[in-house]
């Protein structure tokens, strides 16, 4: 049971990623957190490809309520970074402080990764930021959600279970 | 679904590190994560519970019970384990975590039986002034673990209705809430 009611936070938390508008704007915590990966792991973050920005695109419309898309995506990371996993989330969170509240913390040992999820909430929105990191990649992923869709989303969960579903498409 | 909904409302609402009950059982974790294959950490502090309750409707009834529980509450930090195969995590690993789970303060409850197969839990409610102020559960599988430390004021009858939601095992509870005689072992 643990692992679906997980399994649907994480599904719900890139769902709305990815289906989220993209938008201007500046968020100083996302810029600072791809500094650090950038500082951390001596890379700099790729342009999002065409078909992967197009994609997101897409599934726009569908949620409404939800704004301000940024994603940062960093290829070919060293192999040899000797960043442990518990350094980088020290420095992650020293970042973007105290008002950003990890969420979930998923590490696979196996696949050797990691992804934290952290939330900021007001009383109007909620602030996602998702920061995700294997061998090779990583990506950094913040959005937010408006506090009517939230409460939308409570009221009539089919809809998220919806937008889950479509993320996988 | 309407359980879906609230799991959604908190889970919106989530903080992480492992400050437990008033012992700190990350040492004990840490070593389970560095055996685990993956490991999964959810956590709401006070402030995203309070940010969840928010979103509740005042006009359902599963609802409002979810919001009267999580009220008061401090924090709600689930460890979740998984391992390749058994054996792979012992008792030792588990000793630590049990250890401060003593009487007076805690209690645990006897009967408690899982709604899954071949999982085995642990329920401990602590006892402050004759009061429920906190509950750990320790649900273990050859193949899988779960910590769970939930801190503030919470019964044994809300902790069934809590079963199943934030990653805490559905379990049912046999007899009376801990404290009367030979309910605690």
């Amino acid at each position: 049971m643990s692992r679906r009611v997980l399994g649907l936070g994480l599904t719900l938390v890139f769902a709305i990623a990815v289906a989220v508008p993209c938008s201007g704007g500046s968020d100083a915590e996302f810029h600072a957190v791809v500094r650090t990966i950038e500082t951390q792991y001596r890379v700099h973050h790729m342009r999002i490809p065409f078909l992967g920005f197009a994609t997101v695109c897409l599934k726009v419309a569908r949620i409404p309520g939800a704004s301000g898309l940024k994603l940062a995506v960093f290829d070919n990371l060293p192999k040899e970074s000797g960043i442990s996993d518990a350094a980088l989330q020290q420095s992650i969170e020293a970042t973007i402080g105290d008002t950003w509240r990890p969420l979930v913390r998923v590490r696979s040992n196996d696949d050797h990764n990691l992804t934290m999820v952290y939330a900021n909430p007001s009383d109007k929105e909620l602030r996602m930021l998702v920061v995700y990191i294997d061998p090779n990649t990583a990506t950094v992923v913040q959005t937010k959600l408006k506090a009517s869709q939230i409460r939308k989303w409570i009221q009539q969960p089919d809809e998220v279970t919806h937008v889950a579903d479509n993320s996988g498409d | 679904m309407k359980r879906i909904g609230i799991i959604i409302a908190l889970l919106f609402a989530v903080q992480l590190p492992a400050a437990a009950q008033d012992w700190d059982p990350g040492g004990a974790l840490k070593k389970l994560s560095a055996k685990a294959s993956k490991a999964i950490d959810v956590t709401l502090d006070q402030s995203m519970l309070q940010f969840a309750g928010a979103f509740l409707d005042s006009k359902d009834p599963d609802q409002v019970q979810a919001k009267k529980i999580i009220s008061n509450m401090k924090g709600i930090y689930v460890h979740s384990f998984e391992f390749e195969k058994a054996g792979e995590y012992s008792e030792d690993d588990l000793t630590p975590l049990r250890a401060p789970l003593k009487e007076p303060v805690w209690s645990r409850i006897v009967n408690v039986r899982s709604k899954h197969d071949g999982q085995n839990v642990e329920v401990y409610f602590k006892k402050e002034d004759g009061k429920f102020t906190g509950l750990v559960v320790i649900a273990t599988e050859p193949t899988e673990l779960t910590f769970v430390d939930i801190i503030g004021p919470i019964n044994p009858e809300d902790f069934k209705r809590l079963g199943g939601q934030f990653g805490i095992p559905k379990v049912e509870i046999d007899q009376d809430p801990p404290g009367k005689k030979g309910e605690t072992k």
